[in-house]
């Protein structure tokens, strides 16, 4: 039986598994098992018989440390658990050893030795190292993933990559993990996310990315993208989910949708053509808005080089425009275009689209300027002709700045100036051309005029000074320029040389005055003789010197009656000078016309009645007075009745007065040899006596004419030869 | 007792005749050819009438009647203004202080009866 037993445990000690050692109490090794050679590659003999401590050929003096004194503290009742040591073995590759030791008591217990067990564990250690390692790799590959990680089990999040923590706006991982998977869904998108991941558990398979939305830890909502996969984690099957962050991108969709939405809300309120060129110079867009002129259908430019579609010369200034453009400059051409027959002007600007600096195509602006370039034209025109017009015309243009310079002039301005243009034009108007005495009282109405202190003078006359020193006089009329906002930009000036104009004006003045004096003096200096030939033959003819025979009476008579006449001419001309220079004054007042009548007729009575003439009137009762200056009105009246009794020898003379179409209509009328119809039309005129018919001045008419005139008055005369003459005069009543 | 009538005229052949019709008509005539001698006259005798030219050599005739019309001594002297000048006279007469004015040639009767009238 005991041969049995003893057969039984030397097997169990041989086939274990570990490296068994046994060792007395003394620390000698007793008995080592076939697995020695296996681990360490040495043999049992070779240690059997000898202290533990001499096992160092293997073993680390470390490692025989600890296993002994984990010897001692089991002797004293202390129990270790399993640790591990470290050996070499016969080919010094290191090998790991898990220790396990059991110590054994004898009858009397006290210790009796013990047994050591040794399991090799490096092939364990190596695997658990690679393991290790490549959970690390793992594990830093998937932090380091720029898009969010997170694996959830069970519908909880088990871990989170850093990633995925700041996606989540969270600090760090913990804040996430053991949260619902759908706590950081968005609800938009938990019912997606949770047929998915049902899906998902029935197939066994990943899920592609598609888009969702999650939740923030701040309550926002974040657009990403998802995918999912099953995997297993740490041995139990749990999801991986990849998060993509696309809120950008969605951002940028949206300024791309709205960018787009305003490029096309741009293009639809242009007026202008819009094409886009590839940097191959082929069509790539066109834009027309309705009404424009294009020269082909918009679809038949597309993917078409320009140089094979427009004429050449358009070509032409497409191809240095857009060589331009690829220089990254921006350029302008204008070109001429006939659509359907009919001549168009475009202007279109090109400039490159550059995309990181490098050339991608051109933008083309094109604007009809058909318009615009007639209206350019007519402009051209029109200003040429006014330009021409304000050189022509006699008128001096001047437009005055602001600054006081001047901006433009004219031929006649130049002319009036004696000075070339490029001398005129950019001077000071006053330091240049306005004589010192004048000048600063011209800038200081000048500058008020600037500032609209005051209204422009309808005229202003002032003196010019020219390039010589010459004054020339200039009455102008002056226009303020304004700009389009009513501020006030300078003077335009229209000007009159009235320097010869003033001589001439002067010399006339001076002329009037002389003959004024001339008549003056010559009236005064006939009339003095005259009057002592006068009282000559007067006091003869009176018989102041004694008595006279008879014929010696009528050659005097006819001299004093010449005298006389030739005293009424002096009188007559001196009367009617002054109505022609305006001189004579008529003082108006209320006049009863009957009792100027009656005075006249008094006093040519004696006159008629020597000749033996009947003198009669005619006055209506009730003819209203009239504004008339009596003196003068009395005058004509004298003359008219005094004219009647010399032309009349025999018969009679009326004077009537009636009030006929609100006018005092007076009449002389008498039964004399009458007035000729050839001469009726200049009794009138100055001078125009056709015949001396009597001792008249030829004047008497024209200043009863001139005398009505000014009572605003008709004078007017009928006759027939033979049959006595009427002349009329006609007053406004009131 | 006959009226004296000064005549101030510088023409000579007008002047011989108008005293040779005043005193003819009854008058004592005094005449003087310029202002100055007028002036002298009447410091020594004061007329009835001074019959006053105006166009004078040295001193005028209106700047005479201005004067003598300033004068306490000769201003109640009637002066009729005597002249050839229709551009002075009439409208100016008055303002010269003057009482009338006859204009050269005249009438002779005239010229009488407005002394007469002035010298009443």
């Amino acid at each position: 039986m005991q041969d049995n037993d003893s057969r039984k445990y030397r097997l169990i000690f041989e086939e274990s598994p570990d490296l068994l050692i046994q060792l007395d109490a003394k620390g000698t090794i007793i008995d080592i098992n076939q697995r020695i050679s296996e681990i360490i590659g040495h043999k049992p003999e070779e240690f059997v018989g000898r202290s533990f401590d001499s096992l160092t050929s293997f073993l680390t003096p470390k490692s025989i440390e600890l296993v002994l004194a984990d010897f001692e503290k089991k002797i004293r009742g202390i129990n270790v658990g399993i640790y591990e040591i470290e050996a070499v073995n016969k080919d010094g590759a290191k090998i790991f050893l898990d220790v396990v030791s059991r110590t054994l008591k004898d009858e009397t217990g006290a210790f009796d030795g013990g047994y050591v067990f040794l399991h090799d564990i490096t092939e364990y250690k190596a695997l658990q190292s690679a393991l290790k390692d490549s959970e690390n790799n793992y594990l830093s590959i998937i932090e380091s993933s720029p898009d969010g990680i997170g694996i959830h089990c069970d519908g909880k999040i088990i871990f989170v990559n850093r990633q995925l923590v700041k996606m989540l706006g969270a600090e760090r991982p913990e804040e996430i993990i053991s949260k619902t998977v759908m706590e950081l869904v968005h609800p938009d998108s938990r019912a997606d996310v949770a047929s998915r991941i049902k899906k998902m558990g029935e197939s066994g398979t990943a899920l592609s990315m598609i888009e969702e939305k999650f939740i923030r830890l701040d309550g926002t909502a974040i657009d990403i993208e998802a995918g999912a996969s099953p995997i297993c984690y740490r041995g139990r099957p749990a999801v991986m989910v990849v998060v993509h962050d696309i809120s950008e991108r969605k951002r940028n969709e949206k300024v791309l949708i709205d960018a787009r939405a305003q490029i096309n809300m741009i293009l639809s309120s242009m007026q202008d053509i819009v094409f886009m060129f590839d940097s191959e110079g082929i069509f790539r867009f066109c834009h027309s808005p309705a009404g424009t002129a294009l020269y082909l259908p918009a679809q038949e430019f597309i993917g078409k080089n320009y140089a094979k579609i427009m004429p050449p010369h358009v070509t032409e200034l497409l191809k240095n425009a857009l060589k331009e453009n690829k220089n990254g400059k921006t350029s302008e051409i204008e070109y001429p275009l006939e659509i359907r027959g009919e001549y168009f002007v475009f202007l279109a600007k090109l400039s490159p689209i550059l995309s990181w600096g490098s050339y991608q195509g051109s933008v083309a602006v094109v604007r009809d300027i058909t318009e615009r370039k007639k209206h350019a034209e007519q402009l051209r025109t029109e200003r040429k002709k006014l330009r021409q017009y304000i050189n022509i015309c006699s008128v001096i243009f001047v437009v005055i700045n602001m600054d006081e310079k001047v901006s433009l002039i004219n031929k006649a301005g130049c002319e009036m100036l004696a000075s070339n243009e490029e001398d005129i034009v950019g001077k000071n108007w006053f330091d240049n051309f306005i004589p010192e005495a004048e000048r600063s009282t011209v800038k200081i109405t000048f500058n008020k005029l600037m500032k609209g202190q005051i209204d422009p003078v309808e005229e202003f006359r002032n003196e010019i000074l020219r390039k010589n020193g010459t004054i020339r006089k200039v009455l102008w009329r002056n226009t303020v320029l304004r700009d389009e906002n009513g501020l006030i930009t300078g003077t335009l000036s229209a000007g009159e040389d009235i320097t010869e104009k003033m001589d001439l004006l002067d010399k006339a003045q001076m002329a009037v005055q002389a003959k004024e004096q001339f008549m003056a003096t010559i009236s005064h200096e006939l009339r003095t003789p005259l009057a002592s030939i006068k009282e000559g033959i007067s006091a003869v003819l009176d018989g102041v010197s004694g008595e006279i025979k008879k014929d010696q009476r009528s050659l005097l008579e006819i001299s004093k009656r010449n005298v006389d006449r030739l005293a009424r001419l002096i009188n007559n001309v001196l009367d009617l000078q002054k109505m022609d220079l305006g001189q004579m004054e008529f003082i108006y007042e209320e006049t009863d016309i009957p009792s100027l009548i009656n005075e006249v007729y008094e006093t040519m009575l004696p006159l008629a009645r020597k000749k033996g003439l009947d003198m009669t009137k005619q006055v209506r009762d009730g003819l209203p007075k009239i504004q008339a200056d009596k003196d003068k009105l009395s005058q004509v009246l004298a003359n008219l009745i005094g004219n009647s009794i010399h032309a009349t020898e025999k018969g009679s003379i009326t004077i009537s007065a009636l009030l006929e179409e609100g006018n005092i209509k007076l009449c002389v009328k008498d039964t004399g040899k009458g007035i000729s119809r050839e001469d009726l039309p200049k009794l009138f005129l100055r001078f125009s006596q056709i015949k001396r018919r009597f001792g008249g001045t030829g004047l008497g008419l024209a200043i009863c004419k001139e005398i009505v005139d000014a009572h605003k008055g008709t004078i007017w005369a009928e006759s027939q030869e033979g049959q006595g003459s009427s002349f009329m005069v006609t007053l406004p009543a009131g | 007792m006959n009226k004296k009538i000064l005549v101030v005229d510088d023409e000579p052949d007008l002047l011989e005749l108008v005293t040779f019709r005043l005193e003819n008509s009854g008058f004592r005539i005094l005449y003087a050819r310029d202002a100055e001698t007028a002036l002298e006259i009447l410091k020594k005798e004061i007329p009835d009438l001074i019959l006053l030219d105006l166009l004078l050599p040295k001193l005028q005739g209106d700047d005479l009647c201005r004067m003598l019309k300033k004068d306490k001594k000769y201003k109640k002297i009637p002066i009729l203004i005597f002249t050839a000048s229709i551009v002075r006279v009439p409208s100016n007469f008055a303002s010269m202080g003057a009482e009338d004015y006859i204009l050269k040639p005249f009438e002779a009767d005239d010229l009488i009866e407005k002394i007469n009238y002035l010298t009443k």
